[in-house]
């Protein structure tokens, strides 16, 4: 589905975020990316969701170039794509049951659509008791869940999660791995930066691999 | 901050607004339908109705900027006259002979644009015209401020609707710069740049429509008022008859003026948002 094709980034400055990348990400499988901070994981997300253009190599998608698509491909091609962003990205002056509707929204869904839809993932995250709260005013691991809520609330069929459990205690956690695994068995390609190796360890899949980053390369990968 | 942003819109609306109230009334007061700019050509007395005739067709073929050429004959001089006077005094002008005495004049209307003194020296060069005079000494006088304030309101007008363009701009950038965790995310999730920026550029519509509103408001109920004022002082009614709020070619200028604004937002926002969030340069 997706594959990288010997991908170098750089930033302003003359060192290279990512260097020489090259892997394949197939629809049911789990990457588990690690590294440390600075290595690259979340330079590598952001190729991904076409926040920063590639330096030099090739990055594409069902086949396509990803690079040369248009503006109506772009918004279509981000449609199919479920981000957890390190940071969250929750809108302040939304509800949490708004901002989990964002990408509802976006689709032009009908309002039942919508509500059928965010009340059935508010109930899996237990965030329902929060529906009408502001993310200021819940915790830290309560807006990683409505994070996470959000970025596969529309049925992704890509699905990049940058640090999806940093936040989260040990049950939580394994249970958004639980449904990472299942979204995965239903053929969504899912790819996961980590700095957890506990939870890399604990994860029973059929089709997981890990990719380690070192100042921006790879530097092992593996299958579980 | 944006309360600001939005007095200065809309004190550049009132002074586009004033600018071009004062342009169109002293068009009205000084311009081409004041009739304020006239020749009076004297034709030789010897001459016959049909030189004289053509002598008028010659003078309206002259230059484009005269508007009329009528000619007055003598007997029309002398009803004017007696029309003007008291019944009583008629009679000292009942004599036919007195016409013999007059001169046939011709009167030569012009627009503002005209050069008065020139086309008086061309008049008087024809063959069968004894004289020409400029009619009102002080319209030359007019004719030149009016149209150095036509110039200076033209420039002002242009002036302020860049300052007002610009204030339109940096008003932009604010709301999509205040707005940009949002509508990055949008874009990130698949939203289409109209889709992902509609409610700044709503917001930024309203301000421009308001302040629009409130400078036309403005401008034009100074005008009234200074419309009432005139019009209660007899000295001014000649001018107050005159004065008139916003016509259809001046309302039509702010009406594409607004468009334009609204375009040049529109336009702003959507090359920013494509350059900030989509990487697509079109
Ligand atoms: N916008 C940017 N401009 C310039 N340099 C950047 C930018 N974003 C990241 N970098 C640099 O690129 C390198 C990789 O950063 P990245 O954020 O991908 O690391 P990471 O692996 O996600 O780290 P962490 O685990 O701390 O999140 C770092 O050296 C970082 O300083
Ligand atoms: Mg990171």
């Amino acid at each position: 589905m997706i594959s990288f094709r010997h991908v170098y980034k750089t930033y302003d400055t003359d060192r290279h975020a990512l260097r020489d990348i090259s892997f394949n990400l197939n629809s049911s499988e789990i990457i588990f990316l690690t590294g440390a901070s600075g290595a690259g994981k979340t330079t590598l997300f952001k190729l991904l969701s076409l926040q920063e253009k590639i330096s030099s190599g090739e990055l594409s998608y069902k086949n396509e170039n990803i690079m040369s698509y248009g503006l109506k491909e772009v918004a279509n091609y981000r449609r199919g794509l479920g981000i957890v962003f390190q940071d969250f990205r929750l809108i302040p002056e939304m509800t949490i049951f708004e901002n989990i509707a964002i990408p509802l929204k976006i689709q032009k869904l009908s309002n039942k659509e919508i509500q059928s839809k965010v009340v059935s993932v508010l109930e899996r995250f237990n965030l329902s008791p929060y529906s009408s709260s502001y993310p200021d005013y819940i915790s830290g691991g309560e807006k990683q869940r409505v994070a996470i809520a959000r970025s596969i609330v529309h049925k992704p069929n890509l699905l990049i999660a940058d640090e999806p459990t940093g936040n989260l205690d040990r049950q939580n956690a394994q249970s958004v791995m639980a449904l990472f695994k299942e979204l995965a068995e239903e053929g969504v390609a899912v790819m996961i930066a980590t700095h957890d190796e506990g939870l890399i360890k604990a994860t029973v899949y059929k089709n997981a691999r890990h990719i380690h980053l070192e100042n921006g390369s790879v530097a092992s990968e593996s299958i579980l | 901050m944006r309360t600001l942003y939005l007095i200065f819109m809309s004190l550049s609306v009132f002074i586009l607004t004033s600018v071009l109230l004062i342009r169109q009334n002293t068009a009205a007061v000084f311009g081409d339908h004041a009739d304020l700019y006239t020749i009076t050509v004297t034709l030789n007395k010897n001459i016959s109705p049909e030189e004289m005739a053509a002598i008028v067709e010659k003078i309206k073929n002259l230059d484009t900027q005269i508007k009329s050429a009528a000619l007055i004959s003598p007997q029309q001089q002398l009803q004017d006259v007696q029309s003007a006077l008291p019944s009583y005094s008629k009679g000292l002008f009942e004599d036919e002979e007195i016409t013999y005495v007059l001169n046939p004049l011709v009167e030569v209307l012009l627009t503002a644009e005209a050069d008065l003194s020139t086309l008086s020296l061309q008049i008087k060069s024809l063959s069968g015209v004894e004289d020409s005079s400029v009619g009102n000494v002080w319209a030359e006088k007019i004719k030149n401020l009016f149209k150095t304030l036509n110039i200076i309101l033209n420039t002002v007008f242009i002036l302020f609707f860049i300052i007002l363009s610009f204030l339109i701009t940096v008003l932009v950038r604010n709301y999509l710069i205040d707005a940009k965790d949002r509508i990055s995310l949008f874009a990130l999730l698949g939203a289409m740049p109209l889709q992902a920026f509609k409610n700044e550029y709503l917001s930024i519509m309203n301000r421009t429509l308001l302040a629009y509103f409130i400078g036309l408001f403005a401008a034009s109920g100074l005008a009234y008022f200074i419309k009432n004022k005139l019009t209660s002082n007899l000295n001014f009614t000649f001018i107050s008859e005159r004065l008139d709020f916003l016509t259809l070619e001046s309302l039509a200028l702010l009406l594409s003026g607004l468009m334009l604004n609204l375009a040049l937002s529109y336009f702003l926002s959507y090359q920013y948002i494509l350059k900030e969030y989509y990487h697509h340069e079109s």
